[in-house]
């Protein structure tokens, strides 16, 4: 089964920016499974340096979830020293974090 | 997958391991940061049994990797016992 083709822009999902990259997926896991259960997470790291690349993309099960957990966890965390961001995914801008210029 | 099943197996609402204590650099006996959001706006709309430490369960429940319980079946249990 396939299921990497899978559209990260639903309003089930919120982007987690500003990670430390000593994060691991399990601390993402763990943290966020404290205020709702968690579908899938993203979380990716650059090919060549293997290093993540400071967010993450994770998915719940319902829009309240989401609205709850952004709510609670947008700016009250520090991991390892590093306040977490945390808002409603949005594809078209992360996709072009690259030439944002485009507004 | 399987690893992903391992962590959805391990780590639940209310228990937080040292890795995660760690990376939060949270002292003994300390509430996590999250805590406070939940008194102020209310219980997770998944978890409307969790019990936390100091909001709606004894303080002196706390200790290094609990602050709290979300356990379904226990609850289910005191609901019929």
């Amino acid at each position: 089964m396939n299921s990497n083709n899978k559209v990260w822009n639903s309003n089930k999902t919120v982007y987690v920016g500003n990670i430390d990259p000593q994060v691991t997926l399990d601390i993402l896991y763990e943290l966020f499974v404290q205020v709702a259960p968690i579908s899938s997470i993203k979380y990716p790291k650059d090919k060549v340096l293997q290093a993540y690349q400071g967010y993450a993309f994770i998915d719940f099960f319902t829009e309240d979830d989401v609205q709850y957990v952004i709510k609670v966890m947008n700016n009250t965390v520090r991991l390892y020293g590093k306040l977490l961001k945390v808002r409603l995914s949005n594809y078209a801008l992360s996709a072009s974090t690259a030439n944002a210029s485009n507004k | 997958e399987e690893k992903w099943n391992s962590l959805v197996d391990e780590k639940k609402p209310g228990k937080i391991s040292d890795d995660l204590r760690n990376a939060l650099g949270l002292q003994e006996g300390q509430l996590p940061p999250w805590c406070l959001k939940i008194q102020q706006i209310g219980l997770p709309p998944s978890y409307p049994n969790f019990k936390i430490a100091g909001i709606n369960w004894d303080i002196k429940n706390i200790s290094d990797n609990i602050y709290g319980t979300n356990d379904i079946l226990s609850s289910r249990k005191s609901k019929t016992g």
